[in-house]
């Protein structure tokens, strides 16, 4: 229970879920971003095709 | 050797290891389903169990949940990404040896499981039952097949990792951590153990576990199937592949959060609580992203889907996939749980993931697999045809047999008369409600499993075939 009241409590400290919350969705939208960077396109559309490039 | 389309030879890679697991596939979803047929005929008529312990339903349910997930879909799972895996990384497996050990270790676990359970020997944790030796075996044959990827992956012939094997990387790394913490345990003898958690940490851990085995095994390895064979079934590339790279890490971030809400209106804190919920419900994005990822996938070719009963199974597989998401992270709130939870639309819920999902993407995968693993053509495209329609039927009457019990059950639970009393004080007069619902679901899992049954007559057939004396003249249907 002593691990669980802890818990609790950091989840209970505004500050860090604050943090939390930005750092994960900066680096969410970061990741998008890097996606969707115009000079990634074509390394993501080739590697698309990756299941293609085999023998049958 | 053979050429790749891009000119250079292909690799000689490791068949033997695939056809074991597809056989493996077939005989288990044979025994895992027929079990969950006699666990739905007894919910009708009790006597079904015969009297005998080992057939009693405290017994053999765990043998069928324990079976589909450790046994089908494992192997079907294990199956494809040996398949996939050496193709997208231009190597063969690294080692054979390896290979064969978690083939044959993990059927003797399965074997050793299904006899434990049917004697009574259990850790009474859901999905995690079987005795501390069993849980060690699990441990280290699925380690040895991660050692064995790890070390490919080492080996590969080509830079990028194509995004299926992200998915399979998950599902490595993720149930071993899950299966070796929930399973911590003080042996007493070789049947016994005590957990080393007690009271609601347990249930905590218990369903961090349970939830992210159907995150994690029945979900995310699947999908990296999904985006290997669709698109190769499809013969188009993945509709978006830079939203399948969103899909994956969206997945894998919210996952592993939604475990507590299989604890609303428990001892659990109520933060942890509400946590488990919102991340359920956020869940629905990255889902649905991937399930839209695949139906597009097949933008352009839906009037192959007509003819190719890979891609039937796959289509319909898909859109199980987005009505199980969008109705998982639903009950997931709490107060559509305080209906739901504890009564059949629970086991609808599941089914309709684990029947319409996991059970087609199987489907459809031995499909692609079993004629080019045999070079020859499947023995009955019309015997295909029938177990797609008896799957699709199969699932349809059991979710909504199971909806239908689900809500009168929890309706029925929660009536008050006008006194402020229960309506129905007496548990066993809403039980014998059910049973119209308990005979639908009968049927609709009968006409289920006959499917399989048809599937596995019609790759026996296939298999036994004498192979085209040209065999390199076949080119199956694409």
């Amino acid at each position: 229970m002593t691990v669980l009241k802890e818990g609790a409590a950091m989840a209970q400290m505004g500050w860090l879920m604050g943090v939390m919350t930005v750092v994960f969705s900066a680096t969410m939208a970061g990741w998008i971003l890097w996606t969707w960077w115009p000079s990634h396109r074509a390394a993501l559309e080739a590697a698309s095709r990756m299941p293609f490039d085999e023998e049958e | 050797m053979s050429q790749t389309t891009s000119g250079a030879p292909a690799p000689n890679y490791d068949d033997e290891i695939v056809k074991k697991f597809v056989v493996a596939t077939v005989i288990w979803g044979v025994v895992a389903m027929t079990i969950g047929v006699i666990l739905a005929l007894q919910l009708t008529w009790w006597p079904a169990n015969l009297g005998i312990p080992q057939l009693t339903f405290g017994r053999l349910r765990p043998v069928h949940t324990n079976g589909v997930i450790f046994a089908f879909t494992a192997n079907f799972v294990f199956g494809g990404m040996y398949y996939s895996t050496q193709r997208l990384l231009k190597t063969r497996m690294y080692s054979d040896l390896m290979s064969n050990i978690h083939f044959w270790g993990w059927q003797g676990m399965l074997v050793s499981a299904v006899l434990t359970l049917l004697s009574g020997m259990t850790q009474t944790h859901e999905y995690a039952e079987t005795i501390w030796p069993i849980d060690i075996a699990i441990a280290v044959f699925f380690l040895t097949f991660a050692a064995n990827f790890a070390l490919t992956v080492a080996n590969r012939k080509v830079e990028h990792l194509y995004v299926a094997l992200w998915f399979y990387i998950s599902f490595l790394i993720t149930i071993p951590v899950l299966h070796v913490f929930n399973n911590l345990a003080i042996p007493a003898t070789l049947t016994r153990s005590y957990p080393i958690y007690a009271g609601m940490t347990d249930a905590l851990v218990q369903w961090w576990y349970g939830h992210n085995a159907v995150g994690f095994l029945l979900t995310t390895p699947i999908l990296g199937l999904m985006y290997y064979f669709l698109p190769k079934a499809a013969q188009r590339p993945v509709f978006s592949y830079r939203l399948s790279i969103v899909h994956f890490w969206a997945l894998v971030f919210l996952y592993i959060w939604a475990g507590p809400h299989h604890l609303l209106y428990s001892a659990l804190p109520d933060w942890a609580q509400t946590l488990g919920m919102i991340f359920s419900v956020m869940l629905i994005a990255p889902s649905w992203g991937g399930m839209l990822n695949g139906l597009l996938t097949l933008r352009g070719a839906w009037e192959k889907v007509r003819t190719d009963h890979v891609l039937k199974f796959m289509a319909v597989a898909v859109s199980f996939y987005g009505m199980s998401t969008f109705e998982g992270p639903m009950m997931s709130i709490r107060a559509v749980s305080a209906l739901s939870h504890y009564t059949n639309w629970v086991v609808g819920h599941v089914h309709s993931g684990a029947l319409g999902w996991v059970g087609m993407m199987g489907f459809g995968t031995l499909y692609w697999l079993v004629p080019r693993l045999w070079k020859r053509p499947l023995h009955s495209e019309s015997l295909a045809t029938a177990h797609f329609w008896m799957a699709t039927i199969g699932v349809v009457l059991y979710t909504v047999a199971m909806w239908g019990g689900g809500l009168t059950e929890g309706l029925m639970w929660r009536a008050i008369d006008e006194a402020g009393q229960l309506q129905y004080p007496i548990f066993v007069d809403i039980v014998d409600q059910l049973q119209p619902f308990y005979v639908t679901r009968l049927i609709g899992g009968l006409v289920y499993v006959t499917g399989v049954l048809l599937m596995a007559y019609n790759f026996t057939r296939t298999i036994l075939t004498p192979e085209p004396i040209d065999s390199s003249a076949y080119v199956p249907a694409k």
